[in-house]
């Protein structure tokens, strides 16, 4: 039981990975706030029945879990989640932010409706939920936040909005882990990979180009990657045991399980008294060279 | 000359490195749009004659640029 007596949100934990965490920090002790609006990955609708299901699973086998439906993108939503954890529970110890939706599009086909929509849920939802936790949790002196980014952060054709959001996660986690690390509060990020409603959503054109560009390895990943997977790896971040673990992304697919650096220079030249156009034009192409199309998936 | 006969488009080109791409690019031959909201440094306020200044100081551009996206 490695979070007994610690009290959990998760944001989109209606389905899939979210819904994963959910039940496996319930196993472990936690008591749940199950968050989730109930939209389709597209983000359209809402339904109380994703939230609600997986509360009443988590009951079924013991645990305790109260649903939430308000939408991550607003102050007053975020606000609303947490309380609900306090009003429930009386603290809140972990948030894991896993809501998102997908409105992918080329760079020059996407509208800003699109690009709004994703943005909001993931990386202003990352905010709006974390401001308030982290109110409470500087109080306490104690707390883990747990935000889900993904490769894709890293650039994936077709997802300029998802893309952006999850890079901005990794700003915004490496901050907060810099901002609350003198109150013992920590900060990590995932990049998950899993089989779910949302990954299901991909076109068979679009896992073409992408296998093109080096993305095949996942494919043919020999282990199934569940969800179960991430939640294996999100509830080990959440525990004690990871108390000095912070400010870190951390990769889980299948069988991988990865620790990601910080981007961080791959080669650097100086140029006494700074650098001019002259000097730029002169001394990159035989430090750096002039073939340098960097369009390859990351190693993960 | 790296940049003759291209057209470019530099966002925050009123202040600081902003300025000083757009002043560059012109060097080298580019006709420059200079967009800035002319803010400051935390976005309050507005003025044109940051973008203004820009255009201005830099003799190689005859692109006028306008201030307001």
């Amino acid at each position: 039981m490695l979070l007994e007596g610690k009290v959990a949100a998760v944001t989109g934990g209606g389905n899939g990975i979210g819904r994963e965490i959910c039940k496996l920090m319930a196993a472990e002790g936690a008591r749940v706030v199950v968050n989730d609006l109930g939209t389709a990955v597209d983000g359209v609708g809402q339904s109380r029945s994703a939230a609600e299901q997986t509360a009443e699973m988590i009951k079924q086998a013991g645990g305790e879990a109260t649903p939430n439906y308000d939408s991550v993108a607003t102050p007053e939503g975020g606000q609303n989640i947490i309380q609900t954890a306090v009003n429930a529970y009386g603290k809140i110890d972990i948030l894991v932010h896993v809501a998102g939706i997908l409105r992918d599009r080329m760079i020059f086909n996407m509208s800003i409706e699109e690009w709004d929509a994703v943005i909001n849920v993931h990386l202003r939802g990352a905010f709006c939920v974390a401001k308030p936790a982290c109110v409470l949790m500087r109080a306490q002196k104690s707390g883990c936040i747990i935000n889900f980014s993904s490769i894709s952060g890293a650039g994936n054709s077709g997802q300029a909005n998802y893309s952006a959001a999850k890079a901005g996660i990794l700003g915004l986690t490496r901050t907060v882990a810099r901002d609350m690390a003198k109150y013992g509060v920590r900060a990590n990020a995932i990049w998950p990979g899993a089989n779910t409603r949302m990954t299901a959503t991909v076109p068979e054109s679009a896992r073409q180009i992408r296998a093109e560009r080096g993305w095949e390895k996942c494919a043919l990943a020999p282990t199934e990657r569940k969800p179960e997977h991430v939640a294996s790896v999100v509830t080990f971040l959440a525990s004690d045991m990871a108390q000095d673990i912070t400010g870190w992304t951390v990769g889980i697919s299948g069988d991988r399980l990865s620790l990601i650096d910080d981007p961080k220079p791959v080669k650097t030249i100086f140029c006494q008294g700074g650098w001019t156009l002259e000097k730029v034009a002169e001394l990159w192409p035989a430090s750096f060279g002039l073939d340098l199309r960097h369009l390859q998936r990351p190693e993960q | 000359m790296l940049l003759e006969g291209k057209v470019a488009a530099v966002t925050g080109g009123g202040s600081g490195i902003g300025r000083e791409i757009c002043k560059l690019m012109a060097a080298e031959g580019a006709k420059v749009v200079v967009n800035d909201l002319g803010t400051a440094v935390d976005g309050v306020g507005q003025s044109r004659s940051a973008a203004d200044q820009t255009v201005g100081d830099d003799q190689a551009s005859w692109w006028r640029g306008d201030a307001q996206l």
